[in-house]
C-alpha cells in the first residue's frame, strides 16, 4: 500500500545525510557514524527493491535477501577494524582528529 | 452452552466482540486490527507491571525464608500489600537529580529498561490462538531485545555523572554481551530442532518437551539468562562493597522504581520465555481444546522456573569478575558450541528415527558433553598451581576461659 | 491514508531528523545516541517491507552491537576533542551544496525510472518461507555459498584483524 517511491526518497535522502556527515565530519568516530548511515540507506533501498521483485515475480527472491545480508556482514566488519585502528591511532598520536592523522608512519 | 465456550477461550471472544463492535460503527479493516492490536498491547503490558507487584512479593518472603528471616509481614496478610505500599512511597518521592547529570540518557534509560522488558511479551504465545504477534523471527527478536536493556544499563551509566555508576555500566554490558553468545547458540540449536525461529511454531513442534532434548542446552541458556537479567550470583554489576550499589545509584524515586520492576520483572519474563523454549508453553493436557488451560500451564511452568531462580538467588555467593567473564568464554561459548554441532549432525542422521529414541540419543549425547565439559574444566583447574600461603598449621585462638584476658587487663 | 501510510510517514520523519542530529550535534555522544534511533527507525522500514529477518537482524547487530562498540569508542576517546569545539570542517558549506545536488540528481534520476510509482502490496507468502529460501540459497552451491563462505572468512579477519591491532603492544614488551 506505500508506494515504492517513499521507500527510494527516504533512502537517497539518508544517504545524502550520510555522505554529508562522512566528508565534513571531523572526528574518526563520527565518520565511522556517518558511514553506517549510508549503508543503512543502501539497506532500505535493496530491501526495497527486494520488495518490490518478490511481489512482480510472484515467489521469493533471493539476491536481494543476500545482497542486504553481505552489506550488514560488510557493516560489522568495517566497524570492527575502523574502531581498532581508530584506538591504536589514539593510542600513538593522542587525536582522533581525521584531518590530524596526516603522517603514514607512527 | 455458549458460556462454556465463552470460558474456554475468553481472549478471541473479547477480541471477537471488540471486532463486531467496530464494524457495527463503521470502522475500516485495517483500522479495527490497528486498535484491537493496540487494546491488547495496552493490556499485555499492564498486566505484566500489575503482576510485578505479587512478584515483589513473592521474592522477598521467597528470600527471607531461604535466609531464615520472615520477609515482609506487617501489611495485610502475610506482608501482602507490602509491593502497595511501597509503590505509594516510591511514588511520593521527590525526583532528585544530581548536579552535571545529562539530561537525555539519564532520563532516557528508566524507560528504555522497562520497555526492553514488556518487548519481550509481544512474542510469547499464551495458548494456541492468544499472542501479541507471531513473529517469524521471534529469537532473534528476543535477543535484539536483550541488546537495547544493555543501552539502558550504559545510558544510565553514562548519566549519571558518576564514576561508580559508569564503572558498573561497563561491568553490566560486558557482562550482558558475553552471555548473549551461549545464549544465542543454544537457541540455534533448538531452531535445528524445531526447524521454526518462531515461538508458536517452536511451542508446538515440542510433543516432547525440549528439556528431554537438549538438557545441557537448558542449562546453559538458564545460567546464560541469570547473568542477563544480572542477579545473584551474577549481580556484580550492583555488588555494594565495589560499586557502591550499581550503575543506578544516582536515581531516585519513580526513576529507581522503574530499574526495580524492570529488574523484577525480567527475571520472570526470562522464565516465561525459558518454558515456552524448553518446557513446551502453553502445552498440557487438554490445551489444545480449552485454551485458558494454556494460560495456567504456562503459568505453572514459568512459576517453577523462577521459583528455581530465586533459590539460586538467596543461596549462592557472587562470582568474582573475573569467574563472571571466565564462565562464558571458557565453559558455556565452547561447550554451546560443541553441542550445537554435535545436535546439528545428530538430528540429521536420526531424522526418520522414532522420537523416543532421538529423545534417547541426544540425552545421552548431552549427558556426555556435560561430563566431558566439566572433566575439562577441573583438569586445567589441576594444572595450575594452588598457591600455598603458609606451611605452619594456623595457631588457632582458643580461649578456655573467655574471661581470663578481662581479669589480666586486656 | 491508510495506517501503514501514517506509520511510514511518522517513522521516516523521526528517521530523518535523527539522522541530522547525528550528523550535526556538537557532543559526539548524543550524536551516537541519535545514531540509535535512527538505525531503530530503519529497522521499522525493513518490518513494513516485510523483511521481518533484517528488522531483527537490524536491531541485533546494528542496536545491540555496532552502536554500542561506537559508544564505547567515544568514551575511550572523548577527552582529546571537547564538545564546545567545531566538530565540522571549514569547507561544510562546500560540502552540503554539493550532498543537494546529488541528492537531487540521485532522486530525479529515480523517478525517471519506470518502477517508481508502483505501489507495493503485501506479499503472498507468510511466515517463515522468506527465511528458508535464504538459509537454502545461501547454503546452496549453485547459489551463494561461496560468498557466504567469504563472508564468515571476512568476520573471522575483522575479529583477529581487530584484536592485533587493538592489542597493545607496548604494554607487551614492558613484560
Amino acid at each position: 500500500m506505500i508506494p515504492l517511491s517513499w521507500y527510494l526518497i527516504l533512502a537517497a535522502v539518508l544517504f545524502s545525510i550520510g555522505m554529508f556527515g562522512a566528508i565534513s565530519r571531523k572526528n574518526a568516530v563520527a565518520v565511522l557514524i556517518s558511514i553506517e548511515l549510508m549503508l543503512n540507506a543502501v539497506n532500505v533501498n535493496i530491501l526495497a527493491f527486494w520488495h518490490y521483485h518478490s511481489q512482480s515475480l510472484g515467489y521469493t527472491e533471493i539476491n536481494g535477501l543476500v545482497f542486504a545480508a553481505v552489506v550488514i556482514i560488510a557493516a560489522a566488519a568495517e566497524v570492527a577494524i575502523g574502531l581498532a585502528i581508530i584506538i591504536a591511532v589514539y593510542r600513538l598520536r593522542k587525536t582522533v582528529v581525521a584531518s590530524d592523522i596526516n603522517v603514514l608512519k607512527g | 452452552m455458549k458460556i462454556l465456550e465463552f470460558l474456554s477461550d475468553p481472549i478471541i471472544g473479547i477480541e471477537n466482540w471488540i471486532v463486531q463492535l467496530l464494524e457495527n460503527w463503521g470502522v475500516a479493516t485495517e483500522w479495527q486490527t490497528f486498535i484491537v492490536y493496540l487494546i491488547g498491547a495496552a493490556i499485555l503490558g499492564t498486566g505484566a507491571l500489575l503482576i510485578t507487584l505479587i512478584l515483589i512479593w513473592a521474592e522477598r518472603k521467597i528470600i527471607g525464608r531461604l535466609q531464615d528471616r520472615l520477609g515482609p509481614n506487617r501489611i495485610g496478610p502475610w506482608g501482602i500489600f507490602q509491593p502497595v505500599a511501597d509503590m505509594l512511597k516510591i511514588f511520593t518521592k521527590e525526583h532528585i537529580i544530581p548536579d552535571g547529570v545529562d539530561p537525555i540518557p539519564y532520563h532516557l534509560a528508566p524507560i528504555i529498561s522497562v520497555a526492553s522488558v514488556l518487548l519481550l511479551w509481544a512474542v510469547v504465545p499464551f495458548s494456541d490462538s492468544v499472542r501479541g504477534s507471531n513473529l517469524n523471527v521471534a529469537l532473534l527478536f528476543i535477543l535484539g531485545v536483550g541488546g537495547l536493556g544493555e543501552l539502558g544499563v550504559i545510558l544510565a551509566g553514562w548519566g549519571s555523572n558518576n564514576k561508580y555508576s559508569m564503572l558498573a555500566a561497563f561491568r553490566a554490558s560486558a557482562q550482558m554481551i558475553s552471555y548473549e553468545i551461549p545464549m544465542a547458540i543454544v537457541l540455534l540449536a533448538t531452531v535445528i530442532l524445531s526447524g521454526s525461529m518462531s515461538l508458536g511454531d517452536i511451542v508446538k513442534s515440542q510433543n516432547i518437551a525440549y528439556i528431554f532434548f537438549l538438557p545441557l542446552g537448558a542449562f546453559i541458556f538458564f545460567v546464560a539468562s541469570i547473568a542477563e537479567n544480572g542477579r545473584a550470583p551474577f549481580d556484580l554489576a550492583e555488588a555494594e562493597s565495589e560499586l557502591v550499589a550499581g550503575f543506578n545509584m544516582e536515581y531516585s524515586g519513580l526513576k529507581f522504581g522503574m530499574f526495580y520492576v524492570a529488574d523484577f520483572l525480567r527475571a520472570f519474563t526470562s522464565a516465561v520465555i525459558f518454558s515456552s523454549i524448553f518446557l513446551g508453553g502453553w502445552r498440557g493436557p487438554g490445551a489444545e481444546q480449552i485454551p485458558i488451560l494454556g494460560f495456567v500451564y504456562l503459568l505453572i511452568k514459568s512459576v517453577i522456573v523462577w521459583f528455581l531462580g530465586v533459590w539460586i538467588r538467596g543461596s549462592m555467593p557472587r562470582y568474582r569478575v573475573d569467574q563472571m567473564m571466565a564462565i562464558t568464554w571458557k565453559f558455556l561459548t565452547p561447550l554451546a558450541l560443541a553441542l550445537f554441532i554435535v545436535v546439528a549432525f545428530v538430528t540429521k542422521l536420526i531424522e526418520n528415527t522414532n522420537q523416543w529414541l532421538q529423545v534417547l540419543i541426544l540425552l545421552v549425547i548431552n549427558v556426555a558433553l556435560f561430563v566431558a565439559g566439566f572433566a575439562i574444566v577441573k583438569k586445567f583447574r589441576k594444572e595450575k598451581e594452588r598457591i600455598v600461603v603458609s606451611t605452619k598449621k594456623r595457631v588457632l585462638a582458643q580461649p578456655t576461659n573467655p574471661f581470663s584476658q578481662s581479669e589480666t587487663g586486656g | 491514508m491508510t495506517p501503514l501510510q501514517i506509520i511510514f510517514i511518522l517513522v521516516a520523519l523521526v528517521t530523518i531528523i535523527s539522522a541530522i542530529f547525528v550528523v550535526s550535534l556538537r557532543k559526539i555522544f548524543h550524536a551516537a545516541l541519535w545514531l540509535i534511533v535512527t538505525l531503530m527507525g530503519v529497522a521499522i522500514i525493513f518490518a513494513l517491507l516485510e523483511a521481518s529477518f533484517f528488522a531483527a537482524v537490524q536491531i541485533l547487530v546494528y542496536i545491540g552491537a555496532i552502536a554500542i562498540i561506537l559508544i564505547f569508542a567515544i568514551m575511550l576517546t572523548r577527552n582529546i576533542m571537547s564538545d564546545e569545539e567545531m566538530q565540522i570542517n571549514r569547507s561544510w558549506g562546500i560540502v552540503m551544496l554539493l550532498v543537494l545536488i546529488f541528492a537531487v540528481i540521485f532522486i530525479s534520476q529515480l523517478s525517471s525510472s519506470d518502477v517508481f510509482n508502483t505501489t507495493l502490496v503485501p506479499l503472498e507468502f507468510q511466515g517463515q518461507e522468506s527465511i528458508i529460501v535464504l538459509g537454502e540459497g545461501l547454503l546452496d552451491p549453485a547459489g551463494y555459498a561461496l560468498p557466504f563462505e567469504l563472508a564468515s572468512l571476512l568476520l573471522l579477519g575483522a575479529l583477529v584483524g581487530g584484536v592485533y591491532i587493538a592489542m597493545d603492544k607496548k604494554g607487551g614488551e614492558n613484560k
